[in-house]
């Protein structure tokens, strides 16, 4: 099975399920404008809370949809196809990682721009919070397909990936907070986000790679 | 050409100190095919799974063209097509954009068009596949393994839901795969509805050659 044409799948199959990608992103829409409601209007406390809000919805966001990123191909027997007839596994996990942060992670950070202004975030101020977005998914992303693989077998995982991922993901969740609040202090933020852009080749790297071992235990 | 050969031997498996299955020797060549019987429970799909290489035996070894089929540079699963229980296709998808994502786009669109006439699903091509029924999907993952121009065909219990015809039909296609010089193995625990084959291993017992 060639890669073009699992992307080739993996697209078509969003788009039928549409649904789910639109969850995931009013379910990140709708943690990120709750806390302005419950937590009162006032600038500075909001301008101190964007930060901690977006990497958290973010990583509640891409916990929820990580469920459909393996748990169907495994369950219609396709994932054990593909072992089969793949060349490189971990390489195919790779682009099926990649295909999902497009699908479910893309969108998000598209309307974070939005968001981020419902906070008073404004000017450069906007692009850094993308920015660190763009980071902190793509290792979130990473970390939960790990936690997802390794309770493929798991009928009802339940909290058990949150169990898995919360805390393999907090060093993401302070730097990318430092880096938003740092900006919009207008104080040098480039040590967070050097420690993001090595956390996402990090787990970039490193991600499929166990993945793919994890997806082979389970199915065997 | 070189003739292919798959020998396994005495293959055993142990789940929690339980044998799942134990000595199991052959050696399949070209043209020839090999059924795996027995009773529910005796091991069957687990032999089969490990013969793909996605269930790692306790020990003994298979070789694929005498060298083993796990070292770097064999190329075994670049010649088996692996039909499990499960069809392995998406419900998202119809019926002839799953046979082109799994076979990629150079299919052999004649033979394509003769298999579906044949299988009764040519009015069916473009159905999604969660609307057919369990036959006719049974069938759609028959089509690809057959188009999927492997030598080694390794199918488990091929013919649950089908229909008569349909196992008439594939009975023809397999004889012509063997005379082509392919191999096939195939699990089944119905004695009936079973094509002629040239080995036999009774997972209840011991093993025969008929």
């Amino acid at each position: 099975m060639l890669f073009r044409d699992i992307i080739r799948r993996d697209l078509k199959i969003s788009i039928r399920r549409s649904t789910d990608v639109l969850t995931g992103l009013i379910f990140f829409l709708l943690i990120a404008l709750i806390f302005p409601l419950a937590a009162g209007t006032e600038r500075d406390l909001l301008l101190k809370m964007v930060g901690p809000v977006m990497l958290i919805s973010a990583l509640l966001a891409s916990m929820m949809s990580i469920q459909n990123i393996f748990k169907p191909d495994y369950m219609n027997g396709s994932l054990e196809q593909m072992m089969i007839t793949t060349n490189s596994f971990s390489a195919l996990i790779a682009v099926k990682i990649m295909m999902f942060w497009m699908i479910f992670s893309m969108p998000l950070i598209l309307i974070a721009s939005f968001i981020a202004s419902t906070y008073y975030v404004t000017g450069f101020s906007i692009f850094t919070v993308v920015l660190t977005l763009l980071l902190s998914t793509l290792s979130l992303v990473n970390l939960s397909a790990f936690a997802a693989s390794l309770t493929l077998a798991i009928r009802y995982p339940g909290a058990l990936i949150s169990l898995i991922v919360i805390p393999l993901s907090l060093p993401i969740i302070i730097f990318g907070s430092k880096a938003i609040e740092y900006s919009i202090l207008s104080m040098d933020n480039s040590g967070p986000l050097y420690f993001l852009t090595g956390m996402m080749f990090f787990t970039c790297s490193l991600g499929p790679l166990v993945t793919a071992s994890a997806i082979k235990i389970s199915i065997d | 050409m070189k003739e292919s050969i798959l020998q396994t031997e005495s293959l055993e498996l142990f789940r929690n100190d339980i044998p799942i299955y134990s000595n199991i020797s052959f050696n399949l060549i070209q043209g020839q095919h090999l059924v795996l019987s027995g009773s529910n429970g005796s091991g069957k799909t687990s032999l089969i799974r490990t013969l793909c290489c996605l269930t790692d035996q306790s020990s003994g070894c298979i070789k694929w063209n005498k060298s083993n089929v796990d070292s770097i540079d064999n190329d075994y699963l670049n010649r088996i097509a692996y039909l499990g229980h499960k069809n392995g296709l998406m419900d998202e998808l119809t019926l002839m954009e799953n046979i082109e994502v799994t076979l990629g786009k150079n299919i052999d669109r004649i033979e394509l068009t003769n298999l579906l006439e044949n299988f009764n699903l040519f009015t069916h091509k473009d159905t999604l596949y969660s609307h057919l029924s369990n036959g006719q999907k049974r069938k759609t993952a028959l089509i690809r393994v057959i188009l999927s121009t492997k030598q080694l065909w390794i199918l488990d219990e091929p013919f649950t839901n089908l229909d008569v015809d349909s196992i008439a039909f594939i009975g023809i296609i397999i004889n012509t795969h063997l005379n082509k010089g392919g191999m096939l193995i195939s699990a089944s625990h119905t004695p009936e509805n079973r094509i002629d084959c040239d080995l036999e291993i009774n997972l209840d017992g011991m093993l025969h050659v008929v």
